[in-house]
């Protein structure tokens, strides 16, 4: 009886294994083996959000291509240029394998100081190809609520000690322009069905984010 | 013809050849110095550079100065818990004997209220003040990281090739 038990109870263990292999098998059926990123369990299909001017940008924006997508903020003097200029020589591999490059897409967490014009110039200095939003932080969090991005406002206060606050927050006056926002740097990869699939953790090599694109 | 394509080359090979300067003091040198260009719409630039200190003792820069700049900062990039940060750093020492780097990633001069960014080619004069008082300034060529990949030949518009860094303005 405990014998049979026994059993019964490898097999569900055992079914229930070969049933997760298979529904993420079926979840993910379009993934290669990745080297360096880390591939999401379940896709994670984004939500409907309107950014850019005019409403420029809908969830069309990551359909039916890859994209590569990026937060961060034009007043970030190391972090976002790195990446940006980073991400020009993935481009450049990609161009000399003869591959398609996935879009670039860099967005913007502080609507507050950067505008849509901006950006568009901003991430074509780094490659002509580049696309560079933002919107209303409204719409910006939904997007950051499905990649587990965490951005905050940062600055120094009287006390010569780091702030962090939620971006909404209310900051003193004389930091209004001149606050930093501490973000989460990964780069993530979306399908053509606008669903988040994998991620790229920093330090970001060009050659080893290309190797893994090389594969799609 | 020959003699214009003559110095167009002449012209040519000195812009690629991007100037490097260095900034040397009895006990201590900065080299390798370059500022990264940045878009024109944005609203602050990055300088790098390599600090050898010949001394016996270490050197603390508690302030910077850049031509240019309203305002500068040492600064020192990191990561916490997965997340990028940056932190103005009130003084950096360089320890005795050593050779040390401000680079991407990790600690650099942070350069704000710019009068205009810094255009590939041009020069920043960069000054640090020194914990004992004294003063070394530095020139800093301003350069992309890499020029702009193409990625779509066919779509390839020469009219848009990459000339707005070869601007000496």
């Amino acid at each position: 009886m405990k014998k049979s038990k026994a059993i019964i109870a490898a097999g569900i263990i055992g079914l229930s294994a070969l049933g997760a292999m298979v529904a993420n098998h079926m979840q993910q059926p379009s993934l290669p083996t990745f080297t360096t990123a880390y591939a999401q369990p379940q896709q994670v299909t984004l939500p409907d959000v309107v950014l850019g001017n005019n409403q420029q940008y809908t969830s069309t924006l990551f359909k039916d291509k890859w994209s590569l997508v990026f937060f961060g903020y034009a007043s970030c003097p190391d972090v976002c240029p790195t990446e940006l200029y980073n991400l020009n020589n993935v481009a450049s591999i990609m161009t000399e394998a003869g591959k398609t490059m996935p879009q670039v897409v860099f967005i913007s967490v502080d609507p507050q100081r950067d505008s849509n014009d901006m950006l568009t110039s901003y991430a074509q200095f780094y490659n002509d190809e580049f696309i560079g939003i933002t919107g209303d932080s409204s719409e910006i969090d939904k997007l950051v609520a499905s990649f587990g991005v965490i951005y905050q406002k940062t600055f120094l206060a009287n006390n010569g000690q780091y702030v962090s606050v939620p971006y909404s927050s209310p900051i003193p006056e004389e930091q209004r322009e001149s606050y930093l926002i501490n973000h989460s740097s990964r780069l993530y990869l979306v399908n053509p069905e606008g669903q988040y699939v994998a991620a790229f953790a920093p330090p970001h090599s060009a050659k080893k984010i290309a190797e893994d694109l090389l594969k799609l | 013809m020959q003699k214009s394509l003559i110095t167009t080359l002449i012209a040519t090979a000195i812009f690629s050849a991007a100037p490097t300067f260095a900034a040397e003091k009895a006990n201590m040198m900065i080299m390798d110095a370059w500022v990264r260009a940045a878009p024109p719409s944005a609203k602050v630039q990055a300088a790098f550079f390599t600090v050898m200190n010949h001394s016996n003792k270490p050197i603390v820069l508690t302030d910077v100065e850049a031509q240019g700049f309203g305002r500068s900062e040492l600064h020192l990039s990191g990561k916490k818990d997965g997340v990028m940060t940056m932190q103005k750093q009130q003084q950096i020492t360089i320890p005795a004997n050593t050779i040390f780097q401000f680079k991407p990633g990790g600690y650099h001069v942070m350069l704000l209220e710019p009068n205009k960014i810094a255009a590939s080619g041009e020069v920043v004069n960069v000054s640090f003040t020194l914990l004992n008082g004294e003063k070394i300034s530095a020139k800093m060529s301003v350069k992309r990281d890499n020029s702009k990949a193409k990625m779509d030949h066919s779509k390839m518009d020469h009219s848009k090739m990459d000339h707005a860094n070869m601007k000496h303005n």
